[in-house]
């Protein structure tokens, strides 16, 4: 749809005068010295009815004379040889019909000395800068008449008898005198809903059925394209440059910062403006109670410094209403997935839970690697986050136990993942599950994270990149509940990354910037390009992230119905539990017939473990699987067997099966994910063997 | 001809790209023309970047995503490149970017 658009965008036909330079993407034309051989063509004839419209960009004065624009039935692919001018020239070649514009061509006061240079012009001239003149023929019987629309107004017919059916008419501009640059404006290409329309309606009536149209006066007219509204450009808000000083739009002092698109604040309606941001999607989403344990993850970075300090703000005396929570921090220490050196490590700890422990809440530090040790242990309501066992202050840093087998795990996992990405992908859900899981542990039954409205906007177009469209509302929304017992809140998520870094500046919020792994690396990752993309955009288009989370909450989760449900890394419902005529199953089964030779597969089992006659091209890591006895009493000594990849892959969702994908041996993943699955490949098993037993509950008698 | 001394601060991981100094205070060269945000900017590419240009600057600009602020405010309201330096001004480059 987007393309068909593209594609029938109005540009300048390649063939052109020398002195022509044609620039963005043809739809801009300049003349780059002299004054003549500046003849430019419309790429395609122009349709009847049709308004190719230009907009005088440049001037440049010391010549005499303007543009000229008409219609000419010579076709620029022809490649035929150009003369020098438009008038008198190419006119007097035939089939022509140009005309030169002039000062008094619209019809506006000019001062009696007719300059337009002087300042006290009231109104503009037709040949200045910001100008538009159109052109356009309508058929007339046999013949058509060509018509000039200038700044709007429609100047009635210039040309008539015009021969149209002899051949094509295309536009030409001839870029002439002061006239230095031209640029075409879009009414086709990138168009309204009502030029659409309009398009389509008089595609399928004929001219005289337009008139038996029940629509209204103004309507029908527009339809005979004799209302040219002006501004029809429809490309989103660029960004003004600013001239002058620009006030606070609310108390008219000195302002400090742009945002919002074009809205300047000073410092103190800045701070009212943010405050309010936050304590209303607190507020708004009635999901913090009162007294309620929150655990708040702090990377050390500007948006999670940011996020506390306003907690901080927020919970103390000083506040109108205060927040009442209570808070805990934790802090991840990430540096084994670079291969920091233990001194740096103990470094950035050391400054983090400085910071952290200024604010007097009890403070949490946990490395990655501790997630390939995590233990699926009950959990308790009422543990006691006082509890000082796991707290952490300065001084027991350097009694920290460290985590050696746990970090060597980490990093073979982290080698064998080939991508970027996939080690990017995987360090989130890691840091997830610590984050749970703590959270589980003490008692806590919320997370709060300082996730900014940039990076949820990439996140976004990241997760959909990698297969995550699923997920997408739940990555990115205020609330995410994926696990079922905690709710992770994302309160920050409408500030946008510069308005965090102003507030970080304005009240002095200490941070820390730790490299992560795809900093300052010449390798990227999906999210480090859609990163610079959105980033990129955003500073020429400044409600590009704002349009990116409006549409990301219109997205919708799904309801999750057990945790039988849940993707084994990243705990999103599973998106894989699909009918067997579907695209996944298309790709799984093309994935196992080019993986086995054997032709006695079977095509309709979900579970594809190969089931080929002992053919041994098979490449699925299946080992001897020993048998559970089935006592079932706590007496059964079969081995644990290893895992399958296929096994594996049926407990995760799409995203985490590319991941896994990327992954030589499954057996790396942390254990307890690696437990998860066993115990849901057990359930399974054993459901479909005693499933003859179980009573269909629809069948039961009443 | 007067030197025009200033302080630049840069933050938020742009750091790195300066040897991980995060302040300094730089005498301007006098010069016929006007220190401009623009000037500065070749200037600092040419003496004060160590490495990766790229990742700070973006052909005349800064990337996108580094936030500029003269003396405490948005750059947007200075005029952004063409804002003249004045003696003794505080520029700060914060970097709002997560990949350097």
């Amino acid at each position: 749809m987007i393309k068909n658009a593209l594609l029938t965008m109005t540009r300048f036909h390649p063939y052109h005068g020398q002195n022509i330079r044609l620039l963005h993407d043809n739809m801009v034309a300049y003349r780059e010295t002299s004054f003549a051989h500046a003849l430019t063509f419309s790429e395609k004839p122009l349709r009847p009815g049709e308004i190719f419209l230009v907009e005088i960009e440049k001037n440049e004065r010391g010549w005499s004379g303007h543009m000229r624009i008409g219609l000419t039935q010579f076709n620029p692919a022809d490649h035929f040889e150009l003369p020098q001018y438009a008038l008198p020239d190419l006119h007097n070649m035939g089939k022509s019909w140009i005309f030169a514009v002039t000062k008094s061509h619209n019809k506006v006061m000019l001062n009696e000395e007719g300059d337009t240079d002087n300042g006290d012009e009231p109104y503009q001239s037709v040949i200045d800068v910001g100008s538009r003149i159109g052109i356009m023929y309508k058929v007339n019987g046999d013949t058509a008449e060509m018509r000039f629309i200038i700044n709007g107004e429609d100047q009635g017919p210039c040309a008539r008898y015009i021969p149209y059916q002899g051949g094509n008419l295309h536009a030409v501009v001839d870029v002439y005198g002061t006239t230095k640059q031209v640029r075409i404006i879009q009414l086709y290409g990138v168009s309204t809903l009502q030029n659409a329309c309009r398009d389509r309606i008089l595609q399928l009536t004929s001219e005289d059925d337009l008139n038996k149209l029940p629509l209204p006066k103004k309507l029908k007219q527009f339809l005979r394209y004799e209302l040219v509204q002006e501004g029809e450009d429809v490309s989103p808000a660029r960004k003004e440059k600013i001239v002058e000083e620009r006030t606070c739009m609310k108390c008219e002092k000195k302002a400090v910062l742009v945002t919002r698109v074009n809205d300047a604040f000073c410092k103190e309606c800045f701070m009212v403006y943010v405050t309010h941001k936050f304590r209303a999607a607190i507020g708004k989403s009635k999901l913090i109670r009162d007294g309620e344990s929150v655990l708040v993850g702090v990377s050390g970075g500007q948006a999670s410094s940011c996020l506390l300090h306003l907690i901080q703000e927020g919970l103390s005396g000083r506040a109108h209403k205060k927040l009442r929570f209570k808070p805990g921090l934790v802090f991840i220490d990430e540096g084994a997935t670079i291969g920091m050196s233990a001194e740096e490590r103990l470094a950035n700890c050391t400054q983090v839970l400085e910071i952290m422990e200024k604010t007097g809440f009890p403070c949490y530090l946990k490395a990655l690697e501790q997630a390939m040790e995590l233990e699926r242990e009950a959990v308790t309501n009422t543990a006691d986050q006082t509890d000082t066992a796991s707290m952490t202050s300065v001084e027991d840093l350097t009694k920290l136990h460290r985590y050696d087998k746990a970090e060597e795990e980490l990093r073979a996992l982290m080698d064998s993942l080939k991508s970027v990405s996939a080690k990017e992908d995987l360090i989130k859900s890691l840091r997830h599950k610590i984050l749970i899981d703590l959270a589980l542990k003490k008692g806590y039954s919320k997370v709060m994270l300082g996730d900014c409205s940039t990076r949820l906007a990439v996140r976004l177009l990241t997760d959909i990149a990698q297969g995550r469209g699923a997920h997408v509302a739940m990555d990115t929304a205020f609330a995410d509940n994926r696990c079922n017992d905690i709710t992770i809140v994302r309160p920050i998520r409408d500030f946008s990354s510069k308005e965090v870094a102003m507030f970080n500046i304005l009240n002095n919020v200490p941070s820390v910037f730790i490299p992560r792994i795809t900093t300052k690396v010449y390798s990227v990752s999906i999210e480090h390009l859609t990163e610079r993309f959105v980033t990129g955009l955003q500073a020429e288009y400044p409600s590009t992230t704002s349009n990116i989370m409006r549409t990301g909450e219109k997205l919708h989760t799904e309801k999750k119905s057990s945790s039988e449900n849940q993707c084994a890394i990243c705990q999103a419902p599973l998106d894989t539990d699909v009918p067997s005529s579907s695209a996944l199953s298309a790709v799984r089964f093309s994935e196992t017939v080019s993986r086995c030779s054997s032709v006695t597969l079977s095509i309709f089992s979900t579970d594809t473990a190969c089931d080929g006659g002992g053919d041994k091209t098979c490449q699925s890591e299946g080992q001897k699987e020993s048998e559970c006895c089935g006592r079932g009493d706590g007496s059964c000594q079969s081995k644990e067997s290893k895992l399958t990849r296929d096994e594996v892959e049926s407990a995760l969702c799409y995203a985490c099966r590319l991941l896994i994908k990327d992954l030589g041996d499954v057996s790396k993943l942390p254990k307890h994910i690696l437990d998860d699955i066993s115990q849901r490949q057990r359930r399974t098993k054993m459901k479909s063997e005693i499933e003859d037993f179980l009573l269909d509950p629809s069948n039961t008698p009443d | 001809m007067m030197k025009t001394p200033i302080t630049l601060e840069f933050s938020g991981g742009a750091e790195l790209l300066f040897d991980k100094v995060k302040k300094h205070n730089v005498e301007l060269p006098a010069s016929e023309k006007k220190w401009t945000i623009g000037n500065l900017l070749l200037y600092i590419k040419d003496n004060l970047l160590k490495e990766r240009p790229e990742l700070f600057m973006q052909g005349e600009t800064v990337r996108p995503g580094i936030l500029v602020l003269v003396n405490d405010a948005d750059w947007e309201l200075m005029g952004e490149l063409d804002y003249e330096i004045q003696p003794n001004d505080r520029i700060v480059f914060i970097s709002t970017l997560h990949g350097g």
